[in-house]
């Protein structure tokens, strides 16, 4: 089997630095979370609303088994960097207002309540937020929706669709199963 | 001096030693990038083998292995490091497999007898294959599917008329189907119970596996396209066709995985291209009736469901088909009763 060779350059190159960044190791006391953009209670109040927008149902699972939750952090921590103030925000109207209306955090709502939260939402008229905001919350709403089918039916390597299981709901034979690509198959073609 | 030096090295080596054989969640898991491959280890058929047995250690292969790591702790102390960015290279799923040898000896060994211990040479330098279809992207698709780098990397030129080399030699007898292709490491599954371990009969049913937990198929696919692992059941139940009709194609799960590869054209008829889909008097088998899953050897096939001494007195072995002789227009894949009988049969 093969053998790796290293040269001395590149080891002491990393020994070195490694060895600097020692002098770091208090930055392991910090406390990880499973997020790169979302804080720990703005993911679950994320994740609610995503399974909401595509529940787990009679036909199978939802945006929360496909982790589209996921894509959704990482694509804001790495591409939609413009819409990363207006998820933070919209995620604390959110919360503010489930707690003025309702006593409680949007995520310990129950199902129907969510769900007819987001439908005032989605056309502007939730009745403890501003007009200007409610607007605002519309066109988030629009932007989530549009964000969790991505996360829903684009590629597991974006963060979503947790072993192609949107694909397998639409019964989609992906992996594609088709064999090689021979030229004397191409002729007859 | 001396002793104290002596002291001090037995002191570095036995604190390393219990530092490897430790519990993970005190040692590899304490840094929270693989603390997701920590989880997926715990709920797999592996969850008793510890991380240093498959993935080494600082110092089981030398200076690169040391650099390896110390690279790791570089990423991790300047907070580069997200645990879904952590991948094994191709050399590094080499070294795993090397490692998977020390107790699947017999598996090893059947896999190397077979098919698909082929090499990067064997596959992409094979000269009658490559004037018939011209190396490409989809290859890595079955065939080097680990391989960092895309097909102009790997071979020169990249067209159907050759001579074709490999860019990088060493690469000529490297395998191009590792264990990791059909095998995921740390997938959710029951380990086998050895003889003696068990507390209680009654938790022990079918092969030695607990029997509160669910079992999943042990194999699947690597997908490169996406770079994940899907188990066999995840992927999808392949519709096969003859001119008049669908085939029935067996339910088992691991029959998934050969379609994959061994696939038909884009319209799945039976039989073509690389399609070996049982269908006329084998529909509905699974390749797995008459292929021993490693090795593929398929030598004793007939026998175990047409026994010599059978009623109908045929010796199925000897009979007209590519099992007793690869030139025979009959492919036992898809043989049918009218291929040798020209009255129905009643």
């Amino acid at each position: 089997m093969t053998r790796y060779v290293t040269g001395r350059r590149d080891f002491l190159k990393s020994s070195l630095l490694a060895t600097g960044g020692l002098l770091a190791l208090p930055s392991c006391l910090k406390n990880y979370t499973a997020w790169q953009f979302f804080t720990e209670e703005e993911a679950l109040c994320m994740s609610a609303i995503c399974e909401q927008i595509i529940p787990t149902d009679i036909y199978g699972p939802g945006a929360g088994y496909a982790g589209v939750i996921f894509y959704i952090d990482k694509q804001l921590d790495e591409v939609f960097l413009d819409d990363r103030e207006e998820y933070r925000e919209g995620i604390r109207l959110i919360q503010d207002s489930a707690i003025q209306l309702h006593g409680m955090k949007f995520e310990a709502l129950d199902f129907e309540l969510q769900k007819g939260f987001l439908e005032q939402m989605e056309v502007g008229e939730n009745r403890a937020l501003s007009a200007e905001e409610n607007m605002q919350q519309s066109a988030l709403f629009r932007k989530m929706v549009q964000h969790t089918m991505q996360g829903f039916y684009g590629s597991p390597r974006h963060g979503g669709n947790r072993n192609y299981i949107s694909y397998r709901l639409m019964k989609l034979d992906y992996p594609y199963i088709v064999g090689q690509n021979r030229y004397r198959d191409l002729k007859n073609h | 001096m001396i002793s104290g030096f002596a002291i001090l090295i037995a002191g570095f080596f036995g604190g390393y030693s219990l530092w490897n054989s430790a519990n993970p969640e005190r040692t590899c898991a304490s840094c929270h990038e693989i603390s997701p491959s920590h989880e997926t280890w715990m709920t797999s058929s592996h969850r008793d083998i510890a991380c240093f047995e498959c993935h080494g250690t600082a110092l089981s292969n030398g200076l690169h292995s040391l650099t390896e790591k110390t690279r790791m702790v570089r990423t991790h102390i300047a907070g580069d490091g997200r645990s879904d960015q952590i991948s094994l290279t191709e050399a590094q799923l080499i070294g795993i497999m090397d490692r998977c040898t020390g107790c699947h000896q017999e598996e090893y060994k059947k896999w190397g007898s077979g098919g698909h211990s082929a090499s990067y040479a064997d596959i992409f330098l094979n000269e009658a294959h490559n004037r018939m279809e011209q190396p490409y992207w989809d290859c890595f698709r079955c065939h080097g599917m680990f391989y960092e780098g895309n097909i102009y990397d790997l071979i020169d030129p990249v067209s159907s008329q050759g001579p074709w080399k490999l860019i990088n030699e060493e690469m000529e007898s490297m395998p191009v189907i590792l264990c990791s292709t059909c095998h995921e490491i740390h997938s959710e599954n029951t380990p086998r119970m050895e003889y003696g371990t068990r507390e209680d009969d009654s938790e022990v049913f079918y092969e030695r596996k607990r029997r509160n937990e669910e079992n999943h198929p042990k194999a699947g696919l690597y997908v490169r396209a996406d770079a994940i692992f899907l188990r066999a059941d995840q992927l999808p139940q392949p519709g096969i066709y003859t001119e008049d009709r669908e085939i029935r194609v067996t339910q088992n799960p691991l029959q998934r995985v050969c379609v994959q590869c061994h696939a038909p054209d884009w319209q799945h008829y039976a039989g073509t291209e690389d399609d070996r889909t049982p269908s006329g008097v084998h529909e509905g088998l699974a390749c797995m009736a008459c292929h021993e899953t490693h090795s593929n050897d398929a030598s004793n096939a007939c026998v175990q469901c047409h026994p010599v001494i059978s009623n109908c007195g045929l010796d199925h072995q000897a009979m007209n088909t590519t099992y007793h002789d690869p030139g025979s227009p009959n492919n036992i894949h898809h043989v049918k009763c009218a291929d040798c009988h020209e009255e129905p049969m009643r």
